[in-house]
């Protein structure tokens, strides 16, 4: 059920911009781990199980070589991510010369999911190379403590947020609705401090109670939930590019999900059903397909 | 997972990674092990309609070769139908547990039965299970 501030967000959307954005990363646009399936934490709705899905690149070596081979097959972008170290960051450090040589030589497009990097990772990561960083953002202390498991605070995310923001061209901020969970809790609050970088882009996530993980059994925020929350975020940022990542439940709800962030003025949607392209198509959007991670640069077209 | 991973004898394997079982005058279809592998986890199939009338899959590709998506994280790819036919039953554990197709691609995570139309033609288009492995092998 679409509600008034809806009608208000989708008329933002529409007026500013009348194409719905599919995006499909698979084949163009893969996914690399750095540190394979290893990760130091063990947070709540992962347990390292995603890690699993992506290209394990554990040495500079073996990254440089995958993305060359890549490359040659007509990749457009890699997606830079991993486990998290006991800071709560994917550790770039060891790859840093590489990146800056796959950069040079391939002239990819550079996705970094970063974690809470340290100011010199960042600076480091921007002289590299990469072009975008992809930011788990929270906003609640206790949802950080809940699922991460480590001793880091709101005003941590916010200083690595603009630590990126300082060094890279991009900087998105992802923000997982149901998170603590599978309640609503410090979304508002990490709406908020996106705002303090201007973001050019959002990505609006939801909690998946993903099998064998902590969260497996979880019941996670309803379809109108979401559906207010990223309709707030359309309010904040009418001019950013909003998306509905690829992180959200494609149960029996999965439609009911998509419409929700649909009608609440999303610009871009990773994977979506063939309904919500319909539905899209009869609300007068125009659908364009591209073939990256919905985060990347309105610049980057990827075909 | 190394090469083609599980191959089971005694069923028939199409180069889009799709398996035949044979029962009576039915087929039982699902994707294969190394398909599946591939995809990574799997967190949607889109399921054909009972009644749907599919076509062996050949190139060029279209619709009226596939019998549903399946969609994991990242990527969606469409299930080509390995027999021409009438689906006649579709498995609605997928509906609940996509991962049976990675759990169980031969088993539990079968995608649909067919009543095939030209059964004794086509099987001799599908492999066994040392010709869909020696495929994989060049694929690799």
């Amino acid at each position: 059920m679409t509600t008034n501030i809806q009608h208000r967000t989708f008329l933002i959307k529409f007026r500013r911009d009348s194409t719905f954005w599919a995006c499909y990363p698979h084949p163009k646009f893969p996914t690399i781990s750095i540190t394979g399936d290893k990760c130091a934490l063990n947070c709540k709705h992962c347990g390292r199980h995603y890690l699993q899905n992506m290209l394990a690149c554990q040495t500079p070596d073996i990254l440089r070589k995958t993305c060359l081979e890549l490359a040659s097959n007509g990749v457009h972008g890699v997606l830079l991510s991993g486990g998290y170290n006991e800071d709560g960051y994917v550790p770039f450090a060891p790859f840093l010369d590489t990146i800056e040589q796959v950069k040079n030589d391939t002239g990819l497009f550079l996705s970094a999911h970063t974690g809470l990097v340290p100011n010199w990772i960042a600076r480091e990561l921007g002289r590299v190379g990469v072009d975008l960083a992809d930011f788990d953002l929270i906003g609640d202390d206790e949802t950080i403590k809940l699922v991460l498991g480590i001793d880091r605070k709101v005003e941590d995310y916010r200083t690595a947020m603009k630590a990126l923001k300082r060094s890279l061209p991009h900087v998105v901020p992802h923000i997982c609705i149901g998170l603590h969970a599978g309640e609503i809790k410090g979304e508002r609050v990490a709406l908020e401090l996106a705002a303090d970088i201007t973001p050019q882009a959002l990505v609006m996530l939801v909690l998946v109670p993903t099998p064998r993980t902590e969260f497996e059994h979880i019941t996670g925020p309803s379809p109108a939930e979401v559906g207010e929350l990223i309709a707030e975020a359309r309010l904040k940022f009418p001019e950013a590019t909003l998306a509905l990542g690829c992180m959200r439940p494609r149960d029996a709800r999965r439609v009911e999900f998509e419409l929700q962030a649909l009608h609440a003025g999303v610009d871009r949607m990773e994977l979506p059903s063939e309904q919500t392209t319909e539905a899209a198509r009869k609300l007068g959007l125009q659908v364009q397909r591209i073939e990256a991670c919905c985060s990347v640069s309105s610049s980057f077209t990827g075909v | 997972m190394v090469g083609a991973g599980e191959v089971p004898e005694g069923l028939y394997y199409s180069r889009e990674h799709e398996w035949v079982k044979i029962e009576g005058k039915l087929a039982r279809v699902g994707v294969t092990d190394y398909a599946q592998s591939k995809l990574g986890d799997v967190v949607y199939v889109e399921l054909p309609e009972v009644g749907k009338q599919v076509k062996q899959a050949a190139e060029p590709k279209g619709k009226e070769m596939e019998i549903g998506a399946v969609e994991s994280i990242k990527a969606v790819s469409a299930a080509y139908s390995p027999l021409s036919g009438t689906v006649k039953e579709v498995n609605p554990s997928l509906q609940e547990r996509p991962e049976l197709i990675n759990t169980s691609p031969y088993n539990e995570g079968w995608i649909c039965v067919l009543e095939p139309s030209a059964l004794e033609v086509e099987l001799k288009q599908l492999m066994d299970a040392k010709g869909y492995t020696d495929y994989v092998k060049k694929l690799e």
